[in-house]
């Protein structure tokens, strides 16, 4: 069974259609990439599939391990087992860093009817992931995602992804605003978290993140439809002919 | 409405004199410039008399005890030795009535035409005058006045004076819980030169009651006053501040949170005066407000010609959860000297969808995600409260309320 089916989706945001029937299967353990050039789409199906307000669905489906997840709220969704990494992670002023990361764990192992994990391991726990991701005390300490440097949001994107161990992650041009150092990190970040288990979905408008984080799957999305599929070479053809070349090849 | 004040029994000439000005008067209407967005109509239609006994329970939880504190209780608006305990300090307390000293500050008041400055002066049963001298000790006493109790259909008026000598501290802890029809205290608090105190009132009142309060400050050179008032109790409510910097180099900080839901109204006012020079004054309010609440701020800073070099900062935020609610922000600056640095600023919001979408993206349900954005939009101005003890009162109330905002109960997953 794939970990996320995408059956002829359409979606609209202010009446206006942007998505004309996706359609995309993710098997266990895959990571899928989807690229596209400047509004093809791409973000929206993020915010669809992750269930933000406004994001009209018109038709089709979506199943997360074989159950749709079309009638449930955001928080539901990400609950059974889906993760957004923002393309820009939202400031959360006076919202305390440990106490939103627990907030988001605990919200995941009361669904499943398991323990809330206390402060005290639940700091430990922290701790040995941040290091992973180069991610200081400090920045731990403070409000969420406030006064952080580009790189230092998207790390702590992925820290979350580490501790909310989600079955399917999508990542929303995490590659946006780094630079080649942080890139790195993140895409290591990225890689140690990849696991039989664990479904991608990478969002991005350029090659080079998915020299750090290979696909198995490369997507071509165009005026919201997928034009192309193909394996980790499609990005490479992209990146030498760009889309409009995948465009009149289509 | 209150029945025959005239015939009311005072003890003495001076309260008397204080009715006759009340009944002069009357009370404000909103044509009224200081009552322009509070209307005591309300309140005025309601039957009641003046509390004389002190009695009544109430029934709600309140905060945890707060150890070694010196706690003086009025029930009913009206000192309650029996209840009222002690810690190890050593206060001097005496009668306002029987006090010369109390009685010449309070006669030189400015506030001779103020409608609950002269209700209250009349009609109060208990008058308390407590002095805190310059203690040895490193950790400023607490002084807790408890306003409890009390009858419905019954208004209550407690008055006290808190007076602190030259270097003297102490941290005052209010808590006003009372049920009267309405409740108007005064609070008066003298900082000689280099005293210093933190003075932290919870107005959480039922919501039958009305609670009018004034609290009046006046500061000595080199003194510094920091309060922190909640205000989330009452139905109509006022919580009136005047303060007067009478001596240079001293410093205040006020903050306050008001928290509103249902139909109340709260008001949050301040009357801020820089008489000398070198002073400085900073101001930091908060507002929620949900379902049809209104909430006030007013707030005035008047700077007089010699009070050169004053910094007087204002800064409020509402936050507004129901489209049905109310925030009105007036702030005043009177500034007669020209060297100062004076600023007042106010914004409105709703809770951001962009962050609300963040925590839920993290399966953080929304009840859940909305409480904690309140408690962060709250949480700079908790912080200005300096005495632990204190800040775990307020907390104490703040949570209280969120859990029991209608709006975010009403969106349970």
């Amino acid at each position: 069974m794939s970990i996320l089916d995408i059956k002829k989706l359409t979606a609209s945001v202010d009446g206006k259609e942007i998505l004309h029937g996706i359609d995309l299967k993710i098997n266990p353990g895959e990571v899928h990439a989807i690229m596209g050039p400047n509004g093809s789409g791409k973000s929206t199906l993020s915010y669809v599939l992750s269930g933000r307000m406004g994001y009209e669905i018109t038709g089709g489906d979506v199943l997360l391990n074989g159950e749709s997840i079309m009638e449930l709220e955001a928080d539901e969704r990400a609950r059974s087992g889906l993760f957004l990494a923002f393309q820009y992670p939202v400031e959360l002023p006076g919202v305390s860093g440990m106490s939103f990361l627990r907030a988001s764990v605990n919200s995941r192992l009361r669904e499943r009817g398991e323990e809330e994990v206390d402060q005290l391991s639940f700091v430990k726990i922290v701790r040995a992931e941040s290091k992973k991701l180069g991610i200081s005390d400090d920045m731990l300490k403070r409000a969420v995602n406030v006064g952080f440097s580009g790189g230092e949001k998207k790390r702590y994107e992925i820290l979350q992804m580490a501790l909310l161990k989600p079955s399917m992650a999508i990542l929303d041009e995490t590659d946006s605003g780094l630079d080649v150092d942080a890139l790195k990190i993140v895409s290591e970040g990225v890689n140690l978290l990849r696991h039989p288990d664990r479904s991608m979905l990478v969002i991005t408008h350029y090659q080079r993140l998915l020299s750090h984080i290979i696909p198995d799957k490369v997507h071509i999305l165009s005026e919201g439809r997928i034009i192309k599929s193909g394996d980790k070479s499609l990005a490479l053809e992209v990146e030498e002919n760009g889309y409009a070349g995948i465009n009149d090849a289509a | 409405m209150l029945p025959e004040l005239d015939k009311f029994e005072v003890k003495n000439y001076w309260q008397r004199a204080h009715l006759d000005s009340f009944l002069e008067l009357g009370w404000p209407s909103s044509k009224n410039e200081e009552w322009k967005f509070t209307s005591l109509d309300r309140l005025i239609k309601k039957p009641f008399e003046i509390a004389l006994n002190p009695e009544g329970d109430i029934k709600y939880k309140l905060a945890p005890d707060i150890k070694d504190s010196y706690k003086l209780i009025f029930r009913n608006g009206i000192f309650d030795s029996h209840t009222s305990k002690n810690a190890a300090h050593n206060f001097t307390i005496n009668n306002v009535l029987e006090d010369a000293s109390a009685f010449t500050t309070i006669n030189k008041s400015f506030l001779k035409n103020h409608p609950i400055f002269n209700l209250t002066l009349g009609a109060m049963r208990s008058a308390i005058v407590i002095d805190v001298d310059n203690a040895s000790s490193d950790i400023p006493p607490i002084i807790e006045l408890y306003f409890t109790g009390g009858l419905i259909e019954q208004s209550s008026h407690p008055f006290v004076m808190i007076r602190l000598g030259k270097n003297a501290k102490v941290n005052i802890l209010e808590t006003h819980c009372s049920v009267n029809s309405l409740s108007a205290p005064i609070v008066f608090v003298e900082l000689s030169d280099g005293s210093v105190c933190d003075h932290v009132k919870c107005q959480v009142a039922e919501l039958n009651s009305d609670q009018l309060g004034l609290t009046l400050i006046s500061q000595g050179t080199g003194s510094d006053y920091r309060n922190f008032t909640l205000s989330s109790g009452g139905n109509i409510s006022r919580s009136e501040l005047h303060l007067n910097l009478n001596g240079e180099d001293a410093s205040c900080h006020l903050s306050a949170i008001y928290l509103g839901n249902k139909d109340q109204h709260i008001d949050i006012t301040t009357r801020l005066h820089h008489n000398v020079a070198n002073c400085k004054s900073e101001q930091v309010i908060r507002g929620v407000l949900d379902d049809r609440a209104r909430g006030i701020f007013q707030g005035k800073i008047r700077v007089a010609p010699e009070a050169q070099k004053t910094d007087g900062q204002q800064m409020t935020r509402a936050l507004l959860l129901s489209r049905e609610t109310e925030a009105d922000t007036k702030p005043e600056l009177e500034i007669f000297a020209d060297d100062v640095i004076c600023s007042h600023g106010a914004t409105i919001g709703e809770i951001d969808e962009h962050q609300l979408f963040y925590l839920a993206s993290r399966g953080i349900p929304e009840m859940e995600a909305r409480s904690m954005l309140i408690e962060a939009f709250l949480i700079d101005t908790l912080s200005e409260i300096r005495v632990p003890e204190f800040e775990k009162q307020v907390e104490y109330y703040i949570q209280e309320w969120v859990s029991q905002s209608t709006n975010l109960s009403t969106l349970t997953v």
